[in-house]
């Protein structure tokens, strides 16, 4: 197992955010992570990438415990993430913003021109080749996002976060990012993707965990999650049954 | 491969231009000696360039922590002191030779810094800002009843002294300052800094210990300024040891560094030289004497509501400007 996370529980004072989690996550698949807004997806990502501490609970990767690590040390161990709203280095140039992922995350390239042509490999991979020189600050929301996922990529993970990469997003592009998934995958790169547009972690999702008021409460194959009634009832409505 | 390293050179113009500047201004006091009309001024032109040297220095390393890494160190002040209190004790009470004395000056601000910074940089932002500036004053307190009297050149010293020197020495710490903060700014480190200061948690999740490089930032910010304050020990030949301690050196490099630009290289050196240029000027017509405070508060105020990249970034958008003009004239 690539990442196994152990009935991890987190409270913010009197809010169970996380309660009693656990599941495994098998080298190379795709998981799909969905759940009602505050249901704990993203506390999830922070807790299991050390951006904050758990309550209690384990988290293990590549058979080690990395529960109480930082995040920095988290990353190098091969844990890369996107943010939900992007966080881009703004007074950065774009090829900046990422070279410096290649320079220390799991990467950890040694060398500024290796890291540096490496970079520009990524870029590439994003369509964000010709901006390489501006400052990140211009560019627009789309890009932005882009950008933020090259920078997790430059970092080399074994594991990546997808954080609602696709909110706001029309269907065209959605069809973009899914293909683009699904292309991590034949890298090599084990993906979670927290979603709400239920179309695209249908089609790139091995298998699908659902969150709700921060419990586990289905996990299995995306045909079987949607047709779950517990699901339907806590997440995705009796609407969505019948279409 | 041909374009690659003429592009890699146009990249690093600055380099040369750098090299340049420091050789000229190394030159400068000998290109003067042979010109007698211009010698009952070389003195003041002298104390002038070592003043310069010493702000653009406190400047420059004081940018290396808040342009780069994005903490405001409101203690500066106390590095600059430390430096030049144990260089001038160890060459003068202790007869260390003046070299060591200076690095020795160097290497305790920069412990200091090491010291203050292990549990100071657990804070960020106001706190560290404020926890700072409360050290620096209570250190000058200290030094102030510890060494209350005036430090002196000893007779002979005062009998060998000559400027040149003095102005040699400042001239080399900022260039070491200068050089350093070049470096860094392009190396692994820098860039892992300015990522610090642009997102802490982004930082993070890219796999930069913030902890680590706020720190190192500190004390080499720290060991510079205490070089700074070793050239100041040389230099005077007699001060008040709480001189340096002051508070005005370090709002002298927030503000010198605020209207040259934070974060860039050439910013404090701008905004230094602009700083003591102008000030100097005011002090010659006497009636304006301390109207520089007033003036730089004001143009501080308007730099940054108006310009938050400083004078610097002034120039790009005017170079920008200029650009997209004659391009289109010649289209
Ligand atoms: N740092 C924090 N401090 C206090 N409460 C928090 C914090 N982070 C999250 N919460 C709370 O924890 C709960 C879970 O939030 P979380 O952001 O994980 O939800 P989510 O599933 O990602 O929702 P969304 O779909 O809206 O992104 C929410 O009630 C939220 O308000
Ligand atoms: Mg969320």
């Amino acid at each position: 197992m690539l990442l196994e996370v152990e009935k991890v529980s987190k409270s913010f004072g009197g809010l169970q955010a996380l309660n009693n989690v656990s599941f495994t996550v098998e080298a190379g698949k795709t998981i799909g992570l969905i759940g009602p807004n505050g249901s704990g997806k993203s506390t999830l990502f922070n807790v299991i990438t050390g951006t904050i501490p758990t309550s209690s609970g384990t988290i293990r990767f590549e058979g080690k415990n990395i529960t109480k690590l930082s995040a920095p040390r988290v990353s190098r161990r091969g844990i890369g993430r996107t943010f939900q709203t992007v966080r881009p280095f703004m007074h950065m140039s774009v090829l900046d913003n990422v070279k410096v992922a290649c320079l220390y995350g799991h990467s950890s390239i040694q060398w500024q021109h290796i890291a540096e042509r490496r970079a520009r490999e990524i870029l590439e991979l994003v369509n964000l080749k010709d901006q390489a020189r501006i400052p990140a600050a211009d560019l627009n929301v789309m890009s932005r996002k882009w950008l933020e996922m090259a920078r997790a990529l430059a970092t080399e993970p074994k594991l990546l976060l997808l954080d609602e990469f696709m909110a706001g997003l029309n269907p065209a592009e959605v069809l973009e990012s899914v293909e683009f998934v699904k292309r991590l995958k034949d890298i090599g790169i084990t993906v979670i993707v927290v979603e709400h547009i239920m179309k695209a972690i249908m089609s790139c999702s091995d298998r699908v965990i659902v969150l709700n008021a921060g419990q586990k409460i289905a996990e299995g194959l995306p045909a079987d999650i949607v047709r779950d009634p517990v699901v339907i009832r806590a997440y995705l409505g009796p609407d969505y049954a019948e279409t | 491969m041909l374009s690659e390293l003429l592009r890699s050179l146009i990249q690093n113009w600055r380099l040369p231009v750098l090299v340049a500047l420091a050789y000229f201004l190394f030159e400068l006091p000998e290109l003067f000696t042979g010109w007698p009309w211009y010698y009952e001024e070389i003195n003041d032109k002298l104390t002038l360039a070592i003043t310069l040297f010493t702000i653009a220095t406190l400047a420059s390393s004081w940018n290396i922590l808040a342009g780069y890494a994005g903490q405001i160190n409101l203690g500066h002040a106390a590095f600059f002191g430390i430096g030049s209190v144990v260089t001038r004790e160890l060459w003068l009470t202790k007869d260390y030779p003046f070299n060591e004395a200076f690095f020795y000056g160097g290497g305790a601000a920069a412990l200091a810094a090491l010291i203050v910074g292990a549990p100071a940089l657990r804070l960020k932002g106001i706190y560290f800002a404020i926890g700072t500036l409360a050290l620096a004053e209570a250190l000058r307190l200290t030094i102030g009843s510890m060494y209350p009297g005036v430090s002196r050149l000893p007779g002979p010293e005062l009998r060998a002294y000559e400027l040149t020197s003095r102005y040699e020495l400042s001239l080399k710490v900022l260039v070491a300052t200068v050089f350093v903060s070049y470096f860094l700014s392009r190396s692994k480190l820098g860039l892992g800094m300015k990522a610090i200061r642009e997102d802490e948690a982004a930082a993070r999740s890219i796999g930069i210990n913030v902890f680590l490089h706020t720190l190192f930032a500190f004390v080499l910010s720290a060991f510079l300024a205490g070089l700074a304050g070793g050239a100041f020990a040389y230099y005077h030949y007699s001060y008040n040891q709480i001189y340096t301690f002051g508070p005005n050196w370090t709002f002298d490099a927030l503000l010198v560094t605020f209207i040259g630009g934070p974060g860039t290289l050439a910013g404090p050196l701008i905004g230094s030289t602009f700083f003591v240029l102008v000030r100097d000027y005011l002090a010659g017509t006497s009636e304006l004497v301390d109207t520089h405070l007033i003036l730089f508060g004001v143009i501080f105020i308007l730099v940054v509501l108006i310009l938050p990249g400083g004078l610097v970034d002034l120039s790009t958008r005017i170079s920008r400007w200029f650009l997209r003009r004659t391009r289109k004239v010649f289209r």
